[in-house]
């Protein structure tokens, strides 16, 4: 077949044309160190490394919410350790109290020594963390631990001889209270069927005259109202109301945060889950009853208060337990991925980057191809049967 | 006659033959790089012979004709793969700047984009108060909406160079039409029965050649030599020596179209050529990305917002749209269409058809677009189709105004269908267009980061629920775009990232096979038609012998002449 000049000279500028080709895109990929330099070198693969790359932001996320939890959880387990020890520490107290060979004067002293013990469980409670209280749940710029009086129904003390009930607080919410709260105990001791005296010292000191014929409110102290029903008393009759000095922030919400694919984990413990037990009981409350039982002198009120406690602490150890296995949680969620991390690199490395020796052999092999296609159509173009016919 | 004045007469004839021979030759040389040059032949032929006493004697030789070499059935595979090659590479040029334009592996790409927002949003879980994890929030969720209004006006000024490019195209075309025009004429005037125009044909080849790069043509060469030549669809493109000239015109919906004689609308019938290649990338590939684009905005605001509306900002207020979302409503006509149907009113709006407001419910609002298919002659007959999904939507009300007009409303959006359509008429409703262009951060937020609602319920300002329910949505598996179903970022990387990927590997490939097969073809005619030096030096040695030797012949026959009048003293 006859082969035409310009075909000869078309066919050598079109292989040199893609041999270059050829030349420039293996120079694109050793230069960037990646075979998928746009979607169209290979579309299946850069879908996958766009894949790759949503996965591996996630789990940068993941690792940052875990970490803030880890931190978050941390501060709530020393605070609740610290608190745990100090509970201890009131048991201790009221188990040695309530042995009879201490006087009222001496239990006076641990009444004291529990009030600072309640005061610094109270402060522990409303610890901050960046300007957030750990243990308000979602209200995180309320306190968890507030100070506001609450009253319960008067109780009998040991000395009473007669009636042991019949008498109820109205304004256990603390409305209309006054006093300075919780410096006082009030007790009331019935001189006759109808007739009481109060004593805010204890039970050392006795006054005021309050009759409490036909039943009905009565407010006595500090805007304490007693609501007494329409019965005879038996003189001697003694009762004390609790004064309760903290209450906790009801807010119990859980603070959640996604550390992977659908798992999250909740990153905080509220007052209520840590410091409320039973049926709405605290162990603020359980400590200003101890309190109260010390200063009035009250043994069978110590012996109750230390069962209070004991409850308390016992659920507090169990929300400590909680919170040390959500750290381990958060340690294995985060040893995770750390793994998913490596793999996921590990395949968009195989997928997009290329293996430089090769690269590098392929670059060189390609030269040597350019070069000898330079080469050979030199020669061609220099060959015809011109340079043979002598004029 | 015959004895030594016939040998003279021979070697007369043998000489001007060869010297003709080498004048061809030489014509062929001084065209080695001619482009569509067609190398020509001597065609020698004996002439006329004697009846002698003795026999029939020969006198010499005489030129038959000038053939030109060439090989029809190779100009025609030829002209077919230019058409073919000039689509495929058409596409590829413009493909290829938006494949490099989708380069995501770096960290500005919109899929990275869309992780830092989700991110975003887990940081302010994390902390709700945090008035910096809010400003961070607002910033990556800019960046994400100018990188969406970045890729739509890529695509956009895409469109608008098609639009330069077309106009060109078609003033090459009729150019090289008219080539052909004017050389029809030359050819007729030039030829004669047995005498072919051979270089003005080759110019004419060369310029059917150029023009089948651009369109589609079919041609047919004429008794009187005359070639005319058709467009797609019958069009007569040259007739004779008249040319049909293309025009451009702006259509009523601002699309340029090509027209035959300024009155047929030839666009949709160019599917092959560098024109059928750019009017397909501008009417129908960009246009699918931007749709995909659009989608993806879209289905990312109306996601967003609907969650934003839903949760508590700082001040207990609810919250408001997080993303502006401002499509711009077109309703376009299929082509075919036979029926007058029109939109009349204010057009599409958005409709709430709970509350009857005409205000915007990213809720209801689907993000999608919406094929029109009037299935008889009454705006009643109307099937409304969600191109997403490919389902049949119900509207929640088809009310009958009274007047010839009905009024649909759906999805979070009310339009008013009057006119008389005919049966199959389609009208494709664009209720996404423009969102990815104009999608940015609703700008009370951007003023005022306390807007932002991370929360489910007032008064807490530890609550993050709303905020982990928005984070959370970078998994959520079910939307569907384009009639593909997953996470928003598998969309993405599904309909735009994977589509061009693929578009453009696509041309690549074909323009390569395509290339390679018209080099083959060129080859192949060029064995026929081409000039090789090395032929025709051989030739010219050949005639140059020749030439000598017939010279020589005169140098014999003159002594012969000589001798025989010498003989008489």
């Amino acid at each position: 077949m006859k082969v035409a000049t310009r075909t000869i000279y078309e066919n050598i500028a079109a292989n040199l044309f893609k041999s270059a080709e050829k030349l420039q895109s293996l120079n694109e990929n050793a230069s960037s160190g990646k075979r998928i330099n746009q979607p169209s070198d290979d579309p299946v693969g850069a879908a996958a490394v766009l894949d790759i790359q949503t996965v591996l932001g996630a789990l940068a996320q993941y690792k940052t919410n875990v970490n803030g939890a880890s931190s978050q959880l941390k501060a709530s387990e020393s605070v609740m350790t610290s608190v745990n020890d100090l509970l201890t520490t009131a048991k201790e107290l009221a188990a040695q109290m309530s042995n009879e060979t201490y006087s009222a004067q001496d239990r006076r002293a641990a009444a004291s020594q529990v009030e600072n013990l309640t005061e610094e469980i109270r402060q522990l409670a409303n610890t901050q963390l960046n300007g957030s209280y750990l243990f308000s749940g979602y209200s995180t710029d309320a306190a968890a631990v507030s100070t506001g009086a609450s009253l319960e129904d008067p109780v009998a003390n040991p000395a009473n001889p007669g009636r042991t009930d019949g008498v109820t607080t109205v304004n256990k919410d603390g409305t209309g209270l006054t006093g300075t709260f919780p410096v006082n105990t009030y007790m009331i001791k019935f001189t006759a069927a109808r007739q009481f005296q109060v004593s805010t010292d204890g039970g050392s000191t006795w006054s005021g005259s309050y009759d409490t014929t036909g039943g009905g409110n009565i407010t006595i102290t500090d805007g304490i109202v007693l609501n007494f029903d329409d019965v005879d008393f038996t003189a001697g009759d003694q009762f004390t109301v609790p004064v309760h000095q903290y209450r906790i922030n009801g807010d119990d919400n859980s603070i959640e945060v996604n550390v992977g694919r659908s798992a999250s984990i909740k990153k905080n413990v509220t007052a209520v889950d840590a410091f409320q037990y039973g049926s709405g009981e605290t162990v603020f409350n359980a400590l200003d009853d101890l309190r109260t039982a010390l200063l009035t002198n009250d043994t069978n009120g110590i012996a109750d208060s230390l069962t209070a406690l004991t409850e308390g602490q016992d659920n507090l150890q169990t929300q400590l337990a909680d919170v040390g296995a959500r750290l381990n949680r958060t340690q294995a969620r985060s040893d995770l991925i750390d793994a998913m991390n490596l793999q996921n690199e590990q395949r968009r490395s195989d997928i997009e980057d290329v293996d430089i020796v090769e690269i590098m052999t392929k670059l060189q092999s390609q030269q040597v191809a350019y070069q000898a296609a330079l080469l050979s159509s030199a020669k061609i173009s220099q060959v015809s049967l011109l340079n043979y016919l002598t004029p | 006659m015959s004895g030594v004045m016939n040998i003279l007469e021979i070697a007369r004839g043998a000489l001007a033959t060869e010297q003709n021979a080498l004048e061809v030759t030489s014509h062929n040389v001084g065209n080695v790089n001619t482009p569509g040059y067609s190398v020509q032949r001597t065609v020698m032929e004996t002439n006329m012979p004697l009846r002698m006493p003795y026999g029939i004697m020969g006198t010499g030789v005489k030129i038959g004709e000038i053939q030109r070499m060439y090989s029809q059935f190779l100009n025609n595979q030829l002209n077919t793969q230019n058409s073919l090659s000039g689509m495929w590479g058409a596409r590829q040029e413009v493909l290829g700047l938006l494949d490099a334009g989708f380069n995501e592996s770096g960290n500005t790409g919109i899929n990275q984009l869309l992780n830092d927002f989700w991110n975003a949003w887990e940081d302010v879980a994390n902390n709700p108060e945090g008035a910096t994890e809010r400003k961070a929030l607002v910033t990556k969720a800019t960046t994400v909406a100018e990188a969406f209004g970045e890729k739509a006006k890529e695509l956009s000024s895409v469109e608008t160079n098609l639009d330069a490019n077309i106009r060109g195209g078609v003033d090459d075309v009729n150019r090289y039409a008219q080539q052909i025009a004017d050389l029809n004429g030359k050819i007729l005037a030039m030829e004669t029965q047995d005498v072919k125009a051979n270089d003005l044909r080759d110019q004419r080849d060369l310029a059917l050649e150029n023009l089948s790069q651009l369109v589609p043509v079919q041609y047919v060469e004429t008794e009187q030599g005359e070639m005319t030549v058709f467009l797609p669809g019958g069009y007569t493109l040259v007739e004779g020596t008249t040319a049909c000239k293309l025009s451009t015109k702006l259509d009523d919906n601002n699309s340029l179209r090509v027209m035959w004689s300024d009155t047929t609308d030839m666009t949709s019938r160019l599917d092959q050529g560098k024109l059928g290649g750019w009017l397909d990338l501008r009417d129908s590939t960009i246009p699918q990305y931007q749709e995909s684009l659009d989608g993806v905005a879209a289905h990312l605001a109306n996601m967003v917002n609907t969650l934003h509306r839903q949760g508590i900002d700082e001040d207990g207020n609810a919250g408001g749209d997080f993303f502006t979302y401002e499509p711009s409503f077109t309703i376009l006509p299929a082509e075919g269409n036979s029926g007058d149907a029109a939109f009349p009113g204010a057009g599409p709006q958005f409709y709430n058809s709970t509350t009857g407001l005409y205000e915007y419910d990213p809720s209801k609002v689907t993000g999608d677009s919406y094929t029109f298919a009037f299935t008889g002659t009454s705006p009643a007959d109307l099937t409304i189709t969600n191109r997403s999904t490919g389902l049949v939507v119900t509207p929640d009300d088809a009310i009958d105004n009274g007047d010839g007009t009905f009024t649909y409303a759906f999805d979070g959006l009310r339009v008013t269908v009057g006119g008389t359509p005919r049966d199959g008429d389609q009208f494709t409703f664009m209720a996404n267009r423009n969102v990815a262009g104009n999608l940015a951060v609703n700008s009370a937020i951007a003023e005022d980061t306390t807007k932002i609602a991370a929360a489910t319920a007032a008064g807490a300002p530890g609550d993050n629920t709303n905020a982990l329910a928005i984070a959370n949505l970078r998994d959520k598996s079910d939307e569907t775009i384009m009639r593909q179903t997953g996470t928003l970022s598998d969309l993405y990387d599904a309909i735009l990232v994977g589509a061009v990927g693929n578009d453009t590997a696509d041309a690549k490939a074909q323009s390569d096979f395509n290339g390679n097969l018209i080099q083959q073809i060129k080859n192949q005619r060029d064995s026929v038609a081409g000039v090789s030096l090395d032929e025709e030096m051989i030739n010219m040695i050949k005639f140059q012998q020749a030439y000598a030797a017939a010279a020589k012949l005169i140098t014999v026959g003159d002594e012969m002449l000589q001798t025989v009048l010498s003989l008489k003293q």
